[in-house]
């Protein structure tokens, strides 16, 4: 699958005052990590963790203190937050939010929701033809035509959440970005809009990246799954594998919490403060206090993401990588390589593909008397 | 102007027997160049300065009465890893273009020359022979004269494409693991992969030692034998040189295959062949009097074996640019070069070992028989950009799969020829290998004569000098 979306050591840092000084907090915190075309990715994480600062920065409605973004290839980074409103990518990158009450304006009718929408971002002109693409989308969403003409106070939540859906889908982004996208809905209501959302995933042609804290919102809808704590992604890899067999203590601690869980109490967080997201201590893991496994090492060092096995990531002192990945990390280290993350990924698919081929190579039993010759003796 | 010969056969006479000037072959080729290569990307350097003195240098000798050499006034090009005295060898590769320029040309574009080529430039490639693609992010992608929207092949690509548009009738090109024969497929023109060993290396950009081969492309069967004749002979610098004397091929060419013995490789070359490659390599079978199918044993192993070696070895001669300069790779192979510098000595070991093994089961296979046919890629041209093919309904990476049919041959050395052909008169060309036991490359090309003779093997005319008349 190609990449749609890359992110390469985004960094947000909020200016704040504490005790009369000025600190910074580090809302997002060197993230590396990209969305495939097609691919339906999760983030979760608890309240505060930086998911919102996340989709503000990729949605490019604030402004990265470092790091790059790139869509399609194409840098979007140095787009100033400003400059986007005009842009030809803000089609491309859609929004669905949280509250679909306050997102919706409440003098606009869904339709004029829906068609205004058409008229900023699409070259879609002319009233028949921008109606009959809000019919479609409203279609898309199962908003009955009839609800098409009442405003927000006149649909109730699940109704609103579908305008909001339509919203995004009428301009065919190629990027869904849902923030906790049913957090506000009945818990009735939010089982409907998962299921109409997990209908859109298949039907449509497009990339999403959910957030929310709620696991079992991304366990049913994701590929891909990465977990957030204060700023930084302490785990990655597909969903399933993720949720059936958590490598990192954080993750392992928000499984056995779910209510009905089958989660060991012992992976349940210890009593400690979370620590601060100002000017927090580079070389102590951010778990550390609430970690049940943290130890000495892990309030002297932080543990760096690293791969762990084929697709999937976990940043803690005490998940082993696999051979393979202590193997291309010893070898990199050998020859004084230092890689970015993204190389240092595609690093990995080749070196397994040169491993598949040697694999082969070494299922021919030889003779014992077999040894390496020159090529011919003219 | 149209009623200049196109062969190299034809020029060569025609500039013997005085019907034509030297100069005016020249003039012809470069304005050809000038015309559609623009649309090809095939040239990324054009020394027209150095046909045209070249060209006068060959008319003032017949002035003087001097016999004209065996390539007299043909035009040809070479890939950008043949040293040109004077320009900087690429290899595809924007990490070597700061390199200072060549002293001297390569040993083969010294033989092209003592033989009478024009050279007429350096032909595109994949960066740093490591493709078969020829998509050059730096240098831009060489498209196929039979569809632009499609792959010329590679990493020879350039060279193919020119001799398919029918720019020059003879360019030379470098095989590792298929180099000179997906091309060749691709692109719908003779292709000769010599023996590993015969034709000397010395002054072109490495790759591969122990796998890496020169060699021509050409318009005609007999005009790869007339280039491959002029590039034979020892060599002191390549120490893989065999030192062979020159076995000169172009006399036994029309020999037919009188008393050879011909068999198609069967197994994995038909499973990892798609359905217009299986055709081909029927149809040339039954052209040859083919005696039935051979199996040959553990080729998949075989041609995973090259892939290692081959990561391996490249890996290793560019680790330090790798450190220095990755941003100077080309970003479609620059992780693979990495990861076969770092895999386990191991690895390579159970390849070697594997390849040797190989080597003595196929020899024996020459007991029996003299020729061995197979396609020379899984698939006709595929769409550039393309990330995956279907063959046989599995679905595999493009790049590293276009050379599935090639790598288990040039693995062991093995002297092949490749003719296009065009299954059930097909729009896009597939080429056949006709393979020979080691130095008998003189089997390799009365095959693909033979095959040109009877009309099932072709090399038609430029199809973009058809669009542009
Ligand atoms: N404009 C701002 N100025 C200062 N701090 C901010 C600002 N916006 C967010 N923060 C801080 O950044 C951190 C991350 O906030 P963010 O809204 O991204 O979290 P979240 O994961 O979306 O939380 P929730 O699940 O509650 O929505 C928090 O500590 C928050 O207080
Ligand atoms: S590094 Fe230590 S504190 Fe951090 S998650 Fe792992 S065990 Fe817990
Ligand atoms: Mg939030």
């Amino acid at each position: 699958m190609s990449q749609l979306l890359e992110a390469i050591d985004l960094v947000k840092r909020f200016p704040v005052r504490s005790k009369g000084r000025k600190k910074l907090l580090h809302a997002v915190d060197g993230l590396n990590f990209h969305i495939d075309a097609g691919e339906t990715v999760g983030l979760v994480g608890e309240s505060g963790c930086g998911k919102s600062t996340l989709v503000r920065l990729l949605t490019r409605t604030l402004d990265s203190t470092s790091g790059h973004v790139r869509f399609r290839g194409q840098g979007i980074g140095l787009i100033a937050a400003r400059a986007m409103a005009d842009h030809p990518l803000r089609r491309e990158i859609q929004m669905v939010f949280q509250d679909p009450t306050d997102s919706l304006n409440p003098r606009y009718t869904a339709r004029q929701t829906i068609a205004e929408a058409v008229h900023l971002l699409t070259d879609t002109r002319g009233w028949a033809a921008i109606d009959s693409a809000v019919e479609v989308a409203a279609a898309q969403v199962g908003l009955p035509p009839e609800l098409l003409d009442r405003y927000p106070h006149q649909l109730s939540g699940g109704q609103k959440a579908r305008v909001g859906i339509a919203r995004a889908i009428v301009v065919k982004p190629r990027l869904l970005v849902l923030d906790e996208p049913t957090a506000a809905l009945d818990v009735s209501v939010q089982a409907v809009i998962l299921q109409l959302l997990d209908r859109l995933k298949r039907e449509m042609a497009m990339s999403f990246l959910f957030v929310s804290h709620d696991l079992n919102v991304v366990r049913l809808l994701c590929d891909r799954v990465m977990v957030m704590y204060l700023g930084q992604i302490v785990e990655s890899g597909p969903a399933r594998e993720v949720f059936a067999r958590p490598l990192h203590p954080y993750t392992r601690a928000l499984i056995a919490s779910l209510p009905g869980g089958h989660g060991n109490d012992a992976d349940l967080l210890v009593g400690g403060d979370p620590q601060s997201p100002i000017d927090p201590d580079a070389h102590r893991c951010r778990l550390f206090g609430r970690c049940p496994r943290g130890a000495e090492r892990c309030q002297t060092q932080a543990p760096p993401l690293r791969e762990i096995s084929r697709g999937r990531s976990a940043a803690c002192h005490f998940v082993a990588p696999t051979e393979r990945e202590v193997f291309i990390d010893a070898a990199l280290t050998v020859h004084k390589l230092h890689l970015p993350p993204a190389r240092r990924a595609a690093l990995t698919t080749e070196f397994d593909r040169v491993a598949d081929m040697a694999r082969q190579v070494q299922s021919v039993r030889l003779p014992d008397d077999t040894a390496p010759a020159p090529q011919f003796r003219p | 102007m149209s009623s200049l010969p196109t062969t190299a056969t034809a020029i060569a006479a025609a500039f013997a027997g005085g019907e034509v000037s030297a100069r005016e072959i020249a003039a012809a080729a470069l304005e050809r160049i000038a015309a559609h290569n623009p649309a090809l990307n095939a040239y990324t350097e054009v020394t027209a300065e150095r046909a045209l003195a070249e060209a006068d240098a060959l008319d003032a000798a017949r002035r003087r009465g001097e016999a004209a050499p065996a390539l007299a006034a043909v035009p040809y090009g070479v890939k950008n890893l043949f040293d040109v005295a004077g320009m900087t060898t690429l290899a595809g590769a924007r990490l070597l273009a700061g390199n200072p320029p060549a002293a001297a040309d390569a040993t083969l574009i010294q033989r092209m020359h003592s033989a009478g080529g024009l050279l007429t430039g350096a032909l595109n490639m994949d960066a740093l022979a490591y493709g078969f693609t020829t998509e050059n992010t730096h240098y831009g992608a060489t498209r196929n004269p039979h569809d632009p929207t499609r792959t010329a092949g590679g990493s020879s690509g350039g060279s193919g494409a020119a001799v398919a548009a029918g720019l020059v009738p003879i360019a030379l090109g470098s095989d590792t693991n298929g180099s000179i024969r997906v091309p060749a497929s691709l692109c719908g023109v003779f292709g000769l992969k010599p023996t590993y060993g015969r034709l000397p290396r010395s002054g072109s950009f490495p790759f591969v030692h122990g796998l890496d081969h020169l060699g021509p492309l050409a318009a005609s069967a007999a005009d790869l034998a007339l280039a491959y004749d002029a590039l034979q002979g020892p060599d002191g610098r390549d120490p893989a040189c065999a030192q062979r004397v020159i076995e000169p091929t172009t006399d036994v060419l029309t020999r037919g295959l009188d008393g050879l013995r011909v068999a198609r490789l069967a197994g994995y070359f038909d499973d990892q062949a798609g359905a217009a490659a299986r055709a081909a390599s029927e149809r040339a079978a039954r052209a040859l009097g083919s005696l039935g199918d051979i199996v040959l044993p553990e080729v998949a192993a075989a041609r995973a074996a090259a892939f290692v070696i081959t990561a391996a070895e490249g890996g290793a001669l560019h680790l330090q640019a790798l450190r220095d300069r990755p941003d100077d790779f080309e970003p479609l192979s620059r992780e693979r070069l990495l990861a076969g510098a770092l895999m386990p000595a191991l690895w390579v070991e159970q390849a070697q070992k594997l390849r040797a093994w190989f080597r003595r089961r196929t020899l024996e296979v020459f007991r029996d028989v003299d020729l061995l046919i197979a396609p020379a890629t899984p698939v006709t041209a595929t769409l550039l950009g393309q990330e995956t093919m279907v063959i046989n309904g599995r679905a595999l990476p493009t790049r590293p799969s276009m050379g599935l049919l090639t790598q288990p041959i040039s693995f062991i050395g093995l002297p092949v020829a490749v003719a296009p052909l065009w299954p059930g008169g097909a729009a896009l060309p597939i080429g056949v290998q006709l393979i020979a036991a080691p130095w008998r490359e003189d089997v390799c090309l009365r095959a693909a004569w033979a095959l040109q003779s009877a009309g099932v093997a072709a090399v038609p005319p430029a199809p973009t000098s058809i669009n542009a008349r």
